[in-house]
């Protein structure tokens, strides 16, 4: 097994009777970027902290290269989890510097790159004597990235790392991720709410709903088991015969539903006098997350 | 548990630096007579072996709540920053433990004149036990703060004992007559809570997550 392949199996975590996590398996092979999607609330962060040693859970196992991830300095130094540095620590200010953060990645992670964190601070204009409090937003989000880009961490996840930032910072942050891809083939994991945008830098995309991954697929392979079906409702519900219905929105006599099914079945949708339209990743998510209850 | 200890040495040297710059103002503030007047600095001066205790107490309370939960965020595990801490607080108290001595004696070996000292040089000994006591409370202190804010503070109530029992034992306050065995016992109280600190940061470092 790649020893950078991170694998959790029955992963059960809970807050009190709030069972955020159940019998949770995922598999993150190397040398990809995932994305994790999931509505607020739904234990992105609860997950990605346990896959990563920073949270405990109740049962269930993470392993990074076959070896247990919690307490395991060896499994540990292979994983950079880079999460929004907080503005507040226990009801204060954070008054630690930015430069006190580089420098304790520099003594954590064993592949940190100062050249690459320099390069960024300059690139990001982020003056390492500032402290944290003193950041907006956006600028944490920026420490959050240059710690994640500069760890060299084969196994890299950051935490809705694009939140606060502007469109053009955003756009810049997925160059940035791309061309360090493509120079290591690290593994990234992001999670993110801005799906469409992030939708062209992932290879593979995981839903989170109710504690469960219930998507795991490359992109195009998920997206294209999707289309939006759309025309007089008598002719929609007999073109859906044999897709899933995941949701209907009629107007008057017209009907749009969003269904999913395989090649075939997809493809016979053309036989009917309906038109048919692809979903984007988002529109994806909110079919699969948005509704209560799939027709099948 | 190397690069746990890299990591709370480099937060922590300021702190040595500060004691330092302490000690010498107050040397000079002694060797220019200063001590022989009452005033601010004259208080400052007797308070001499409370500083190193006061100071390691802010930044074990830190340790609890912000440094534990940066080192964890970067993937140290929490065994080797339970060791580290304690390595570095032994560290710590034995580098401040010098420093005291060193400031104790230096008016008496340059001979300056009408400088009292500090505190009893009998009470020397008594000093890294008990600024150990008081640094493990107040580490427990922290750690507890990080999940319940009520016993955080009852913690660091307790880390104030300890620097009591330390202020009475180096006679802070002058007319405290130190009879019988009331030394051993402040020296007991003070150990006897460190010790149940300590157990409290095991269970507690083993816990603790990042949120």
């Amino acid at each position: 097994m790649n020893e950078c392949t991170l694998r959790a199996a029955g992963l059960n975590k809970s807050y009190g009777t709030n069972h955020v996590l159940r019998d949770l398996d995922v598999v993150l092979e190397p040398g990809k970027i995932y994305g994790l999607i999931g509505r607020n609330g739904a234990g992105k962060t609860t997950l990605l902290g346990c896959l990563t040693g920073q949270n405990t859970f109740q049962s269930g196992e993470v392993t990074c290269g076959g070896e247990k991830v919690w307490e395991n300095r060896r499994a540990l130094e292979r994983i950079c989890f880079s999460r929004e540095l907080p503005e507040t620590v226990m009801g204060s200010r954070n008054s630690q510097k930015i430069g006190h953060y580089l420098n304790a990645a520099m003594v954590f992670f064993p592949n940190w790159d100062q050249k690459y964190a320099e390069a960024l601070l300059k690139e990001f204009n982020l003056d390492p004597k500032k402290k944290i409090y003193a950041l907006s937003r956006g600028q944490r989000s920026m420490v959050t990235i240059l710690i994640a880009l500069a760890s060299k961490a084969p196994v890299t996840i950051l935490d809705e790392p694009v939140s606060g930032l502007d469109v053009v910072m955003r756009e810049r942050f997925y160059q940035l991720l791309l061309e360090e891809f493509s120079r290591s083939e690290r593994t990234f994991v992001v999670s993110t709410h801005i799906i469409e945008e992030a939708a062209a830098v992932f290879e593979e995309v995981l839903f989170l709903d109710r504690g469960q991954i219930i998507e795991h697929a490359p992109v195009d392979e998920l997206v294209d088991q999707f289309r939006y079906v759309s025309g007089l409702a008598e002719e929609v519900d007999r073109a859906c015969t044999g897709l899933t219905v995941l949701s209907t929105q009629d107007m008057g006599r017209r009907r749009t539903a969003a269904v999913r099914g395989g090649e075939k079945a997809l493809a016979e949708l053309s036989s009917y006098d309906v038109d048919v339209a692809p979903l984007n990743l988002q529109n994806v998510f909110v079919a699969l997350c948005g509704q209560e209850h799939p027709q099948a | 548990m190397k690069n746990a200890l890299r990591f709370l040495i480099r937060s922590h040297w300021p702190v040595v630096v500060s004691f330092l710059i302490y000690g010498g103002v107050m040397m000079a503030y002694a060797a220019t007579g200063g001590t022989r007047s009452d005033g601010i600095l004259t208080t400052y001066y007797y308070l001499f072996p409370l500083v190193p205790a006061l100071f390691l107490s802010i930044f074990q309370f830190s340790s609890g709540t912000a440094y534990l939960s940066m080192a964890l965020s970067m993937g140290c595990t929490r065994r080797a920053y339970f060791g580290a801490n304690q390595v570095l607080m032994v560290l710590s108290v034995l580098v401040n433990w010098v420093l005291t001595a060193l400031f104790l004696f230096l008016p008496q070996w340059l001979g300056w004149q009408g400088v009292e000292p500090f505190m009893p040089a009998a009470a020397l000994p008594l000093l890294p036990l008990v600024t150990l006591a008081v640094g493990e409370c107040s580490s427990a202190a922290g750690l507890l703060r990080r999940e319940h804010a009520v016993l955080g503070v009852v913690c660091y109530g307790v880390a104030f004992v300890a620097l009591m029992c330390l202020a009475v034992l180096v006679q802070v306050v002058k007319q405290v007559w130190l009879w019988g065995d009331l030394p051993a016992i402040l020296l007991s109280v003070s150990v006897i809570l460190g010790v149940l600190c300590l157990v409290v940061e095991v269970q507690q470092t083993r816990q603790a997550v990042v949120r």
